[in-house]
């Protein structure tokens, strides 16, 4: 009966010391700053002055659950970054929302594209990184916006990094002469649910309203805008969606060689589901230093003395063998 | 007879045996040899674009009174987070490669260019900053063991002087205050705000590093 109760005390007692150590591990996790380096040294040939956004949009709770940021927390954003095409889609969600809304970046910068670009003293969570378009020797080029994660990995048993460098992706709009347009097409899209509703969607030139159509099943829930001025950004996002549905948007250029149209794909999902999963390695993410160990900076010298005795006694052996015998 | 073969196969195992160390021999002699040249090459470039003073060189060393006055300086006045280009930092890019400076180890007649950031690649060529910066007064850089980068490192002593030059014009002029060999799992050693330039390499054998700590004069 007492070593039953010592061994409740015990454990009461291992329960409390290993959220006290929890408590402590988090506070100073917190307490941790990051770097995003943003190594854009292939837009080199580009030459013209591009300006780089940094937004912070989400605070890290633990590895599973995460907070969307006051600027952000108001649209119907589904954070979903349990695949990589859900992280792409999430990235042009938040981008559209930052440029249609007209959001204040956290830090941001112009530079030119031979040069990097180093965020430093950043609080941990996750970063939506984003750049205007380009144009350059009569062309538009364009980065497509990328979501990091910057954390702690050690703290939260993921592969979180504080100290992330990230090679944005740059791709060519359409050809910038006046004479081309670029058309931008819509189309809106239900998971979860069998529910749908119309879908009220604005067009934005250069973050400012430029058009506001209704999507629905009389127009099979698509609308092309055609004949569009090419050196302007167009980005939508989606009004007055029902209280019980997220919003998603994934983007992709169809005929970046010439007359250029932009493809907008609008995902409305049910709210009952919420995936909220570790990030995956994405391509354009490359991430450095934060070892265990410090580097290994030596040469592999310990296999030479071991090599050469060893084979200067098996020599001697072997020959001392050959000699016995010829005696 | 089976004698006879056994000692040939002692002998040939014997024999490879020699090769092959030989062979990392020439391998290690073959790096070191390409990380000295690469760091003269280097070295040779950024003196072409900046005015780098000479290793025996000697450079009056700033006197407090000539630091700016920061107490206007308020730590609220300071921005949360803090974005820059490299050319803000100050960097020079030779080669593909990114330098934050020019490291010169007086004693040991050292002139090594410093790459800015830290990467298994870069480390073949020239020493690299781990983390911190020279304006912060906690740069942490290594390199390899070679003869030419900081091979010799633990052959300095206490009161040897260190400079990192800036590509801004600024000359960070150290003095060693002390020499450790530490366990590679212990970081805290090196991530320290203590020392205003930290540099480290691994022992010979490579199972440890040698780490020596400056302050800066």
């Amino acid at each position: 009966m007492k070593c039953c109760k010592i061994i409740k005390v015990m454990t009461a007692l291992m329960i409390f010391a290993s959220m006290l150590c929890h408590f402590s591990s988090a506070v100073s996790a917190e307490g941790k700053r990051g770097r995003i380096t943003l190594d854009f040294r292939a837009f080199e040939g580009l030459d013209t002055e591009m300006r780089w956004d940094i937004f912070r949009v989400a605070d890290i709770i633990d590895a599973e659950t995460f907070e969307i940021t006051e600027g952000f927390r108001e649209y119907p954003i589904k954070f979903d970054i349990s695949t990589k095409e859900a992280l792409n889609s999430l990235a042009y969600t938040l981008s559209y929302y930052a440029i249609s809304e007209s959001l204040e970046p956290y830090c941001s910068k112009s530079c030119m594209p031979d040069d990097m670009l180093i965020a430093e003293n950043l609080p941990q969570g996750f970063y939506l990184i984003q750049s205007g378009q380009v144009e350059y020797n009569s062309f538009v080029y364009s980065s497509a916006p990328v979501v990091v994660c910057v954390a702690d990995g050690e703290v939260y048993g993921t592969d979180w990094q504080l100290d992330i460098t990230v090679v944005p992706k740059l791709g060519l709009v359409c050809s910038g002469a006046a004479s081309d347009k670029i058309s931008c097409v819509v189309k809106a899209k239900f998971t979860n649910t069998e529910e749908t509703h119309d879908v009220k969607v604005s067009l934005f030139k250069d973050g400012v309203i430029y058009d506001t159509i209704i999507l629905n099943a009389a127009n099979e829930w698509q609308y092309v805008w055609p004949e569009l001025d090419n050196k302007n950004e167009w980005t939508i996002i989606e009004n007055d969606l029902p209280e019980n549905f997220f919003v998603n948007f994934e983007m992709e250029y169809l005929d970046a060689e010439g007359r250029g149209v932009k493809y907008f794909e609008i995902t409305n999902s049910y709210k009952d589901k919420v995936t909220t999963t570790a990030p995956p390695a994405t391509t354009t993410i490359q991430t450095t230093t934060t070892a265990q160990k410090l580097p290994q900076t030596g040469m592999l010298l310990w296999p030479i003395p071991v090599l050469s005795l060893l084979g200067i006694i098996l020599i001697a052996a072997g020959s001392l063998m050959l000699r016995k015998k010829t005696q | 007879m089976k004698r006879k073969k056994i000692g040939i196969i002692l002998i040939a195992v014997g024999a490879v045996m020699l090769i092959t160390a030989a062979a990392i021999a020439g391998y290690n002699i073959s790096l070191q040899s390409k990380a000295e040249k690469a760091s003269d090459e280097i070295v040779s470039e950024i003196r072409q674009i900046y005015n780098i003073p000479a290793l025996d060189e000697e450079i009056p060393i700033k006197n407090e009174n000539d630091m700016p006055d920061f107490e206007a300086m308020t730590e609220s006045a300071l921005p949360d987070a803090v974005i820059s280009t490299l050319e803000d930092k100050k960097t020079v890019s030779i080669k593909n490669s990114t330098y934050t400076g020019v490291l010169q180890i007086i004693p040991l007649g050292i002139e090594l260019p410093v790459a800015e950031k830290f990467s298994y690649a870069g480390l073949k060529s020239t020493p690299c900053r781990y983390i911190g910066t020279a304006e912060d007064k906690n740069l942490v850089i290594c390199a390899h063991n070679y003869s030419s980068h900081f091979g010799g490192i633990n052959k300095l002593v206490n009161g040897d002087m260190i400079r990192f030059i800036g590509f801004d014009n600024t000359v960070h002029s150290y003095s060693v205050e002390s020499i450790e060999v530490i366990a590679p799992t212990d970081i805290g050693a090196v991530k320290t705000d203590d020392y205003a330039l930290t540099l480290f390499t691994c022992t010979l054998g490579g199972e440890a590093r040698v780490v020596v700590k400056c302050v800066e004069l």
